[in-house]
């Protein structure tokens, strides 16, 4: 791209700011779509769809559904955090040592 | 993210857009499964019986509303928790 074009020529891009960027990105959709799925899952029954729209029940399920799931995984991530719950003492062996290796071969 | 300088936020959006492509696409055919698996378990014709279709139409549109619904208490959660971290 052209210097003239282009107002960020001068800056830099941090290949590992924008992988950090990606890992939180990744982690908030996933507790999203978590939310989406769990709440559909216990607030919406499967048969008889009497309306189109949401019912006072269903709306009121909703709520009370996305800030439960909200409070327990605070809970749940403080537990986590105090009991030392990490990748390196959870997850299989191998694929720590993979992943390292890859991040020691793009520095 | 905030802390990203404005070519990696350039660059960065890049990535979000094809993230954000792909996980609609995900959206749209877990609609597809869940209503469909709601509304239609009679195999005797291959046509959709009214039935079956104004309960799809439904069942969509509660679908949606869920997204919406759950999307907005998100953000709510989300602004919340922001402020008091003190962000």
């Amino acid at each position: 791209m052209s210097l003239f074009l282009d107002p960020y020529s001068a800056q830099n891009v941090d290949e590992g700011k924008i992988n950090v960027a990606k890992v939180q990105y990744d982690a908030m959709n996933t507790t999203f779509n978590t939310m989406l799925r769990t709440c559909l899952e216990k607030c919406i029954p499967h048969e008889e769809f009497g309306e189109a729209d949401l019912n006072k029940g269903e709306m009121c399920c909703i709520d009370r559904c996305v800030a439960k799931i909200h409070l327990s995984n605070r809970l749940i991530g403080g537990f986590a955090q105090s009991r030392g719950f990490t990748p390196e003492r959870h997850l299989p062996y191998d694929r720590i040592v993979e992943a390292k290796i890859a991040t020691e071969k793009k520095r | 993210m905030d802390q990203l300088n404005g070519k990696e936020q350039q660059e960065f959006q890049k990535v979000v857009e094809q993230k954000q492509m792909k996980d609609f696409m995900r959206l749209y055919s877990n609609l597809v499964e869940r209503c469909f698996s709601d509304c239609v378990n009679d195999f005797t014709s291959a046509k959709l019986t009214s039935k079956e279709q104004s309960c799809i139409m439904k069942c969509s549109e509660k679908f949606l509303k869920h997204s919406e619904r759950v999307g907005q208490r998100f953000q709510e959660q989300n602004a919340a928790l922001n402020q008091t971290m003190g962000r």
